[in-house]
């Protein structure tokens, strides 16, 4: 296996601006080292490939647990790689390096199989930049010849795999820690008994999750909208049916400098029970498993000893809905007394209970609190089925101001399906009743402190959801509404920031895709696309351009309304919510708006 | 009674880990210090910080054999001990060399280093071009007023290697200038350029506190 040199290695690092994004050998890390190998071939090298800088990477919690449980197996290897910064990847290009892993430092290409984790739409580029730099044919065609790498792809971002399809061997839909072994076992045999790539993917493919590109084909009418996807199986989604038989990751590999959240992950729960409309994860994960808190008090102290981190983020869709919350973290606070540990729970839906649970973690300085209405009115909440009351919410504040709290961050989405004036108009009011009940229950000398931070962003309808037929607003119509609610702000104590509604409609083509899409992502790539999700990067013309060059409509995929009958491209994978749930969810989402003030 | 400790130990950074910044390297060593179950002092207020006090950053990308660090423990802890744990969670490549207990209180290390000692190794191609070089720097350079000594010491084996020992003042007084690293490391790979020489290697070898006119190194005088 060719592998990169510590002095070719020092040489690249030249001028680069954070070189320990690329140094690895952290604490923790848990691949084979290659010089102790006496027969490579008797291992199977699996390449983790995140597709965005290493210490976004290495937050992710996906990559720790496939890290984990692939190096658990003797015969198999993970090493990890993620997205170069622009000033590595121009001293790559210029040196004509290839791409190499952190671990062993062995180039990309080289491996048995390279696997991406996709977190988001905005990360397609980066993929196919990765890919570049390792020196491989973009699309799997022009790769058939070659035995190795195997390139595949998953991750909540390829649940709709179309856009990204011509460029992978296989996609792995659903939970990724069970299937990964099966595969692996396969790809063993394939390496020691020099099978053909075709047999490989034959026989992974009977696999639930696995999702080979090239057994699909798919017809469409002239209007663009597809006729028949063959053959008609489905693709059922990977599920883990028990949580509790995979712990949660108790000695994840310790980044060596500082990443975007800097804490142990505890994941609680996967999936929810909420079922808000707009919401792709609360239907893509169901089912809704939950862990024992029994096992997860010993597993995260045992964690918090072998990481040394000083905080603890309980992780799931809906914390809220976990019915030992309240025991998981008291027990685990109680246990932990004498450290000086914090917690912190990235999804809890507040009300007067859980407020009670904000306080035990928050006890000494309050950080803030969040709430995410999604929309301005009831009706509104009633339409996407977000089960928030006003008054309820406002209670909770008013309670929270009393405690002590002074910062409130609230969540918006505009451009929702059936929305009127009214819900925009309802943003603002919900904001000017917390800055006039801050007036009546925090005293003068606090009032200064008051902070409101308001997020507001544009919705994209998304595939798996009730409103994946929906259309999206246009970004004139969405920068309209923007303007409305900042210009009816109060002044004071809030601060409002809005996400690029130019870059929403690229989501939204990449989210709702076919197959064609990926003729643009790639143009796109080609023209410079890269880090998309970092606004100092996206360019909105590049991916105009792109879908110009590939001759796609952008609008036909953002701003049309599908009809419900129609065969949308995704239609083949099972999630397993069927599409008459979906249909069943949508129907009622219209027929409240019907209900109230004549919504069309 | 609960009994302190205060540990001054010793560190490097060679290899992969020089990469790393100087708060990089503290938020690991801080990390190392929770694993390693040392139960460190932690400041009073707000937001609460281990006691670990570091001494002056060295630059990104320059290895180094000596780095120190003090710590404060809320126990009784023999230096050895604090050493044999922490090394578990460490790699070699940044690990600690040596440690010592604290008994009488010392000046913090910020302020208490006045020295760095950096080694160089070049090849030459031409006799004489180390003592030309040594020459450059000691009398034209604009290095100079900050240069505390410089020593030229050929290899025994390869007289075609030679090795220049510099001592640089940290701290800037009417007498001297500070030795900036990295600007002199340039001018130097450029003045070994001008003499047919190339530079094959260079680290940081010792940090020294001044007493009674002699340079000690931080651990000798505790």
């Amino acid at each position: 296996m060719k592998t990169l040199n510590f002095s070719d290695f020092e040489k690249l690092l030249e001028g680069v601006l954070k070189p320990g994004r690329y140094i690895g050998n952290e604490f923790g890390i848990k691949s084979k080292s290659i010089e102790n190998i006496k027969d490579l071939d008797s291992k199977v090298f699996f390449a983790l490939a995140f597709p965005d800088v290493y210490e976004v990477g290495m937050s992710n919690l996906g990559i720790q647990i496939l890290y984990e449980t692939i190096n658990n197996h003797d015969d198999f290897s993970a090493e990890r790689v993620f997205s170069p910064w622009i000033d590595l990847e121009a001293n790559l290009r210029k040196n004509s390096t290839r791409l190499f892993s952190l671990e062993n430092k062995i180039f990309l290409d080289e491996f048995d199989i390279i696997g991406f984790s996709l977190q988001h739409e905005m990360q397609y580029t980066n993929v196919l930049n990765m890919l570049d730099l390792a020196g491989l044919n973009l699309r799997f065609r022009d790769r058939l010849n070659m035995r190795k790498p195997i390139v595949c792809a998953g991750g909540p971002a390829a649940i709709n795999p179309l856009p990204m399809a011509p460029f992978m061997d296989f996609f792995v839909i659903g939970d990724g820690e069970e299937v990964v072994i099966k595969i692996l076992e396969v790809l063993k045999q394939f390496k020691l008994e020099n099978r053909r790539k075709e047999w490989f993917l034959s026989k992974i493919n009977k696999f639930d999750g696995v999702y080979v590109p090239s057994d699909y084909k798919f017809y469409y009418y002239d209007n663009g909208t597809v006729k028949k996807i063959e053959p008609d199986l489905k693709v059922k989604k990977a599920t883990v049916k028990d949580l509790d038989n995979y712990r949660i990751v108790t000695s994840p590999v310790i980044a060596n400098i500082k990443p975007v959240h800097d804490r142990f992950v505890c994941e609680i729960m996967r999936g929810c029970f909420r079922g808000c409309r707009f919401c792709q994860a609360g239907f893509t994960y169901r089912p809704v498993r939950t862990r024992k808190a029994e096992n997860l008090i010993s597993d995260c102290m045992e964690g918090i000893d072998n990481s040394g981190f000083d905080e603890i983020s309980f992780l799931s869709l809906s914390s809220a809905d976990y019915k030992e919350l309240g025991f998981l973290i008291k027990s685990f606070l109680d246990l932990n007394k004498n450290k000086k540990i914090s917690v912190s729970l990235p999804s809890l839906r507040l009300d007067s209970f859980t407020l009670s649970i904000a306080e035990m973690i928050q006890s000494g300085r309050k950080t803030g609190l969040t709430f995410a209405p999604e929309a301005g009115t009831q009706i509104m909440r009633d339409i996407i089925n977000k089960n928030i009351d006003e008054n309820e919410m406002l209670e909770c504040i008013s309670i929270a101001f009393e405690k002590g709290w002074e910062k409130v961050k609230l969540y918006f989405m505009i451009g929702l399906p059936f929305e009127n004036e009214k819900d925009i108009e309802g943003i603002t009011e919900i904001v000017q009743k917390i800055t006039a009940l801050a007036r009546n229950v925090l005293p003068k000398s606090k009032l200064g402190r008051l902070n409101i931070n308001l997020s507001i962003n544009a919705f994209c309808p998304k595939p798996f959801t009730p409103f994946q037929w929906a259309p999206q607003d246009s970004i004139e119509i969405l920068e309209g509404k923007f303007a409305r609610i900042r210009n009816n702000l109060p002044k004071r104590f809030v601060k409002v920031s809005w996400s690029d509604p130019k870059k929403s409609r690229i989501e939204c083509v990449l989210a709702r895709g076919n197959i064609k899409v990926a003729d643009a992502v790639e143009e796109a790539f080609k023209n410079g696309a890269k880090f998309d999700n970092w606004s100092e990067f996206f360019n909105y013309k590049t991916w105009v351009d792109a879908f110009d060059k590939a001759k796609i409509d952008i609008n036909f995929f953002t701003g049309r309304e599908a009809g419900i009958d129609e065969i949308m491209p995704w239609d083949f994978i099972d999630i397993p919510v069927t599409k008459e749930i979906l249909i069943k969810e949508h129907k009622k989402a219209k027929s409240i708006a019907l209900k109230n003030d004549g919504r069309h | 009674m609960m009994e302190d400790t205060k540990i001054r130990f010793k560190f490097n950074k060679i290899r992969e880990f020089k990469y790393l910044s100087h708060l990089e390297t503290v938020r690991l060593i801080k990390m190392a210090i929770t694993r390693a179950k040392i139960n460190v002092k932690f400041s009073e207020g707000f937001r609460p910080n281990p006691k670990i006090n570091f001494s002056f950053p060295v630059p990104v990308g320059l290895a180094s054999l000596a780095e120190y660090s003090d710590i404060d423990i809320c126990e009784k802890l023999d230096a050895e001990d604090f050493k044999n744990s922490i090394n578990l969670q460490l790699k070699e490549q940044m690990s600690v060399l040596e440690a010592k207990n604290i008994v009488n209180k010392v000046p913090s290390l910020m302020g208490d280093i006045e020295f760095c000692s950096y080694s160089f190794k070049i090849k030459i191609e031409k006799k004489n071009s180390g003592e030309k070089i040594n020459n450059d720097i000691i009398t034209t350079s604009e290095f100079a007023g900050s240069i505390y000594s410089l020593d030229l010491i050929y290899d025994e084996i390869d007289s075609n290697i030679v090795n220049l020992n510099l001592i640089g003042y940290t701290k800037f007084s009417e007498n001297n200038k500070i030795f900036k690293f990295n600007d002199f490391l340039k001018y130097f790979k450029y003045l070994s350029n001008n003499n047919d020489a190339v530079v094959e290697d260079y680290f940081k070898k010792e940090a020294y506190v001044l007493r009674g006119g002699m340079l000690k190194t931080p651990l000798e005088i505790v």
